[in-house]
């Protein structure tokens, strides 16, 4: 018997063990074997159970139909152990031959736990039982249906790769280990989800990350109290920091050059299998105006457009909150060549400007809410009556006021610039507004300090979040909102190790 | 109950957010913009108080929001004092005034005569009322400009402003803003200038110029200067940015120059127990104009001329209206009283409660230095 | 007794009482100058760099011997009734500092920003956030300081450089013209009003990094920003400053950038991101003694108490000017600063020694 095939697979990936209460081991008995596996499935139309006769030896084959390349199971792994010559092996000498000498098959291995076969057997393996025998062994032979690797639909770029995640986490390691060619970068598979058991992919570079670090993540993710793991979104919150906060300290991308991005600067990425979407840990506040152009374009532009984003993002939190504080408190700050257009055009409106406010904003997200679910072909319609109704015949009516539509515009648009932060962003836009009509700037600074100083309170995996600002470490502003040209900026590597308190 | 605690207050407050007074009262649509404001007294010493404020009633009639000219209206109201004047307002529109926006307060002769003092509480006090707002006097009333129609429209209280703001370019103009008088006010001597403005009617159109300055000594209006002895209190202000100014030449011919820059340096010396005053006007100029036909090449030394010939017509002319300013109307406008105060501390303490007498009899030495910059389009000879 | 715990570097820290005393500056009223012209006012800031150096010699001289303790870990070396008297006295100054500044910033509020309204809620709205600001603790309340030091200082230099073209020198006045003594009273009632030295005399154990350095970038930052901040108020308004309830606000609301005039929302903002610092590291230094030397429940009860004794305060000040000038008094603020930077500093210090010369002379 080699040790090897002791719970490892031959493939890089390994599988923690997760404990168990009890371990169901497989009986020399082949039926009381088929017989729990049975009992496990129940009346799965999908899951195809094989006898086949070979030389006398019966040998079944259990696999789950829609997870496996029957093709590929059909002619490497059942074709060659039936035709092959056992001689007179059988039971557990017959399996360990079946996987040494006769399948070609590299993604293989072999095990004595009946419950760690019935979940490679739904992972997309074949499993080979025999009589007599206490060890299967199980041929991965995957062919669930994926789909093919598109650009990536919110992370747009101009000169980065067109390349985006897909649901099979195995193509989103390929995917990193493309951009990465050195063993530094490794992986490990947790298993989260109670019953879902849905695999996450662990992915950092050895040679930087924290260690302690590593062991957290690993730890709140196998101490996750999910049922059901769908998406990669249902781990943030485990992964996240105590702090109840508005902004998070796990990132996402969907992108796997910025997710190598990342982990080459000591970061931790986890890929959910199912999700597109993987998580990164630390996400700094800066990060957000971010993007992989920025580190392909020339620094000047790049500087340019990170500043262009920070101002996208304070027009989108604060613009409606300040024009209502205005128009409601501070009249004197209105230019007094616009103050003759916003007096006309306010006094035909029947609301007061803070209630027109949050009216106009809760018609745009219903808008975009809905162009977000709409089918594409529907979608259309969508920005039309979107536009029709809130743009021109609101005002017409004199239900809303042009310089309110100009200032939910520029909200708009600003919002999508910084895609990333519209959660908090679109929070705190009505928060502002209604602090703004009912205390002015006043209450808006107030707001303002308020929600800078619980940012400045997230230390995800003690990293401060507002970090590299605050606390100042100069040798990261490099990268912060300038961006040094690559000669600079490639003589010492980015660590976020350096950043941590 | 935590939760059901929580739902209540945020029960509270959604019902109260939208239901507080605050959105409502205070909001734009329920200001009644004001942009100009005059102050008279009536025979019964009562404040008569005109404004001048965006008729929102009109504007939102009204399909089009130019930025050119508003419709416009003007309110007179009576009061006790001013503030209860303007407040008074509020019966007839049913909006609260919205002082922020005011851009100028004129006073009529009724008060410049009497005096200033009474009406600057208000406007000092109000913490709306913008402090950098321009202020006025009226050759007559204050409520006559401010009433004054040209057709239907009203002639706005923001093209006076425009017109005052111009002093910037046109040095005839002297401004004076809502804090300034209060320093000057609160200064030794209380004196100060303040343009003037009248309304004249020519061929049934009317309008609203700005005649010269008027002098003040100690709150009360003294005399009124023209607009062009307003260049030369600007020289003595230091206030002088960009001016036309035209002088004759010998033989028959007058120049215009443009003057670009100007710098006055204003020292005192005390000798002999008088203040002798240096001022000192450095000035640089192009030549825009010499009347009496196309000239032909100048020469350097024609240029030098010219130069000469300004720096004495400056002088002369600032010099005569130093003696008017002390010795005729007894208004130190231009602060050379407060060089004292600030050099002179030990002397000025002697002499604070005589300050215009002593003004009166100081020695004032006027040096002007004209540099001329460009002659435009002739040729130099050498 | 707890030990004290949570570190701060001396960039963060002296940013923070940067800010602290920027509220100080800014919400200067003109009644506490009535003695002196606008003028002196650049040349005060000179004696209370002296008056002010001087009355932390004490601090300075026991921080140097003991880099580890702070005066309250001193004076429980001594005894633990020492203790709880010196705490009692750092939890009173800090708390009148705490309701001083919230009274200023309700005064602003019901002067200035909303005259019409009732303004009580605001500041119970303002408090309740110090508070929270507080519970989140010493770092977080640095951190916050540095970005809003980014926000505060340029917001500042804006206002000031857009009110140079109105800088008339003929406002200016004679220096010392009522002589020198009302100008060191003036001196001495400004350092009077700097809680931030005794918050650095309790805090400076907890700083990391280059305290000695950063204490006078600190001194020489602050008094360069009041000696600016009135030679334009002296120059741009004159004595119409003096009329002011807020003069530097005014002065705020007379800059103009090209069609933007009015920029005291501007000042607002800096004043309201402040006095949030200040009050929030005010009521953290309060909860922190309470914890450490009372400490019985939990720090969010405390926090809460504080919460609710300064609403209750400041609600009995708010908006009456009788009741204000009495808090805002510059003699309790001198004898309060004096006693609790001076006094007992120096008490400790010279007890301290004579114990030693006790201990030497006995061996």
């Amino acid at each position: 018997m080699s040790n090897n095939w002791f719970g490892k697979k031959v493939d890089e990936i390994t599988v923690d063990e997760k404990k168990t209460t009890e371990k169901k081991y497989l009986s020399t008995d082949l039926q009381e074997n088929i017989r729990y596996i049975k009992a496990q499935f129940g009346d799965a139309f999908d899951v195809k159970y094989r006898k086949y006769n070979a030389q006398g030896k019966e040998i079944y084959f259990i696999m789950v139909d829609g997870m496996c390349d029957s093709l590929l199971a059909t002619e490497q792994v059942i074709l060659p152990i039936i035709d092959a010559d056992f001689h007179d092996e059988k039971g557990d000498k017959l399996i360990y031959s079946a996987a040494d000498r006769v399948s070609a098959s590299i993604d293989k291995s072999i095990t004595n736990d009946l419950d760690e076969a019935i979940r490679e057997a739904i992972y997309g393996s074949i499993l080979m039982l025999t009589d007599d025998a206490q060890f299967t062994v199980m041929f991965g032979v995957q062919g669930f249906p994926k789909r093919a690797v598109l650009e990536p639909d919110t992370e747009m770029q101009e000169r980065g790769s067109r390349e985006a995640f897909v649901e099979s986490f195995k193509d989103n390691v390929t995917m990193i280990r493309r951009r990465v060619r050195n063993p530094v970068f490794k992986t490990q598979v947790v298993e989260v989800g109670t019953t879902s058991k849905t695999r996450a992919c662990v992915c950092y570079m050895s040679d930087r990350v924290d260690k302690k670090m590593l062991d957290d993540v690993v730890k709140r993710l196998k101490n996750s109290t999910v049922d059901t793991v769908l998406g990669s979104g249902y781990m943030q919150s485990f992964l996240d920091t105590k702090y109840a906060s508005i902004f998070s300290g796990v990132g996402f991308t969907q992108r796997p050059d910025v997710l190598t991005a990342k982990i080459s600067e000591g970061k931790i990425c986890v890929i959910v299998d199912g999700t597109p979407n993987a998580l990164i840990v630390p996400y700094l506040f800066i990060e957000h105006f971010h993007s992989m152009d920025d580190y392909l374009k020339r620094p000047f532009y790049a500087t340019f457009i990170r500043i262009l984003k920070i101002v996208s993002f304070l027009f989108s939190v604060f613009l409606p909150g300040l024009y209502v504080a205005v128009c409601t408190f501070h009249q004197e700050i209105i230019p007094e060549t616009m103050i003759f257009g916003i007096t006309g055009q306010e006094s035909r409106t029947p609301l007061p400007v803070m209630l027109e406010a949050l009216l106009i904003h809760l018609i745009y997200e219903i808008v975009r809410e809905g162009g977000l679910r709409m089918p594409k072909n529907v979608g259309h319609a969508i920005s039309i009556v979107g536009a029709l109704v809130v743009g021109e015949s609101a005002v017409t009516a004199g239900i809303l006021s042009a310089p309110m539509l100009i200032v939910v515009g520029l909200t708009a648009v600003s919002s999508f610039v910084v895609s990333t932060l519209y959660e908090p962003v679109a929070v705190l836009r009505f928060t502002f507004i209604i602090v703004g009509g009912l205390t002015g700037l006043y209450g808006i600074m107030l707001c303002f300090a308020a929600v800078l100083i619980n940012a400045s309170a997230i230390n995800p995996y003690g990293v401060p979040f507002t970090s590299p600002m605050s606390p100042t470490k100069m040798g990261a502003w490099r990268d912060m909102v300038f961006r040094a040209d690559w000669k600079k900026m490639g003589k010492k590597r980015m660590e976020i190790d350096k950043l941590r308190k | 109950m935590r939760k059901a605690v929580i739902v209540l207050l945020v029960f509270f407050t959604a019902f109260y957010t939208f239901n507080s007074e605050e959105i409502y009262k205070k909001d734009i649509r329920n200001r009644l913009v004001i942009q100009g404001i005059g102050i008279d007294v009536e025979d019964d010493n009562k404040y008569s108080v005109t404004i001048q404020a965006i008729d929102t009633n009109a504007q939102s009639a009204s399909s089009s929001d130019s930025a050119s000219q508003p419709p416009l209206k003007a309110y007179k109201m009576q009061g006790d004092t001013i503030y209860t004047a303007l407040k008074s307002v509020t019966e007839t529109e049913g909006k609260i005034p919205l002082y922020s926006q005011n851009r100028i307060i004129i006073l009529g002769k009724s008060i410049t005569e009497e005096n200033m003092a009474d009406v600057i509480d208000f406007f000092v006090r109000d913490v709306e009322n913008s402090s950098s707002v321009y202020i006025a006097a009226a050759e007559k009333t204050a409520g006559e400009i401010l009433e004054a129609k040209n057709g239907q429209e009203y002639i706005s209280a923001r093209s006076i402003e425009t017109g005052i703001s111009s002093y910037e370019y046109d040095a005839r103009i002297f401004e004076l803003q809502l804090f300034d008088l209060i320093n000057r006010y609160n200064s030794g001597t209380k004196d100060f200038a303040m343009p003037l403005l009248s309304l004249k009617e020519e061929k049934g159109e009317k309008s609203v110029e700005i005649s010269g300055t008027a002098l003040f000594n100690s709150t009360k209006y003294r005399e009124k200067i023209s607009k062009d002895e307003t260049v030369f209190l600007n020289i003595l202000y230091d206030k002088l940015n960009n001016t036309a100014l035209s002088y004759d030449m010998d033989d028959n011919k007058k120049v215009s120059l443009n003057i670009v820059d100007s710098k006055t340096t204003r020292t005192v010396k005390i000798k002999n127990g008088q203040p002798v005053f240096k001022i000192k006007v450095k000035m640089e100029a192009d030549i825009s104009e010499i009347s009496g036909g196309v000239s032909s090449a100048m020469k350097d030394k024609d240029i030098e001329k010219i130069a000469l010939l300004g720096e004495k017509y400056i002088e002369k002319e600032t010099k005569n209206l130093i003696y008017s300013l002390y010795e005729e109307y007894n208004s130190d406008s231009v602060g050379l009283g407060r060089l004292i105060y600030i050099l002179h501390k030990d002397f000025y303490r002697k002499n604070e409660k005589n300050l215009d007498s002593v003004l009166q009899n100081s020695i004032y030495e006027v040096e002007v230095d004209l540099k001329i910059r460009r002659i435009g389009h002739e040729f130099i000879m050498g | 007794m707890e030990k004290t715990k949570g570190k701060i570097s001396a960039f963060q820290f002296y940013v923070m009482l940067f800010l602290s005393r920027t509220l100080t500056t800014v919400t200067y009223l003109s009644s506490y100058t009535e003695n002196i012209r606008l003028s002196d006012m650049l040349i005060q800031p000179i004696f209370r760099i002296a008056i002010g150096t001087l009355i932390m010699l004490p601090v300075f001289r026991l921080y140097r011997k003991h880099r580890d303790k702070n005066i309250l870990e001193l004076a429980y070396e001594k005894s633990e009734k020492l203790a709880k008297v010196v705490s009692i006295v750092f939890i009173t100054y800090f708390f009148y500092f705490t309701v001083v500044t919230l009274a200023r910033l309700d005064l602003f509020a019901g002067t200035i920003v909303f005259p019409e309204t009732d303004v009580e809620y605001m500041l119970i709205f303002a408090i309740i956030l110090c508070c929270y600001g507080a519970y989140l603790g010493l770092e977080p309340l640095g951190r916050s300081s540095v970005i809003s030091a980014v926000l505060v200082i340029p917001a500042l230099i804006f206002i000031m450089l857009t009110l140079v073209k109105k800088v008339d020198f003929l406002n200016l006045t004679p220096i010392f013209y009522n002589g020198v003594l009302p100008v060191v009273k003036v001196a001495v009632d400004s350092v009077g009003q700097t809680v931030e030295y005794g918050i650095i005399a309790l805090m400076l154990p907890r700083v990391t990094g280059k305290w000695r350095k950063g204490y006078f970038i600190w001194l020489f930052a602050q008094v360069s920003l009041m000696a600016i901040m009135f030679f334009f108020a002296c120059t741009v308004m004159g004595n119409f400053a003096s009329t002011q309830l807020f003069p530097f606000h005014t002065m705020a609301s007379l800059a103009e950038f090209s069609m933007f005039t009015r920029l005291d929302a501007i000042f607002t903002s800096v004043w309201i991101m402040c006095a949030f610092i200040k009050a929030g590291l005010l009521i953290f230094l309060q909860t922190d003694i309470l914890i450490t030397y009372f400490g019985r429940f939990k720090r969010v009860y405390y926090i809460v108490a504080i919460g609710i004794l300064t609403i209750i305060a400041n609600l009995f000040i708010s908006q009456q000017v009788r009741w204000f000038n009495i808090a805002d008094n510059s003699i309790i603020k001198i004898f309060i600063t004096g006693l609790s930077v001076l006094i007992i500093p120096l008490f400790i210090l010279i007890t301290g020694r004579k114990g030693r010369e006790k201990c030497e002379k006995q061996s």
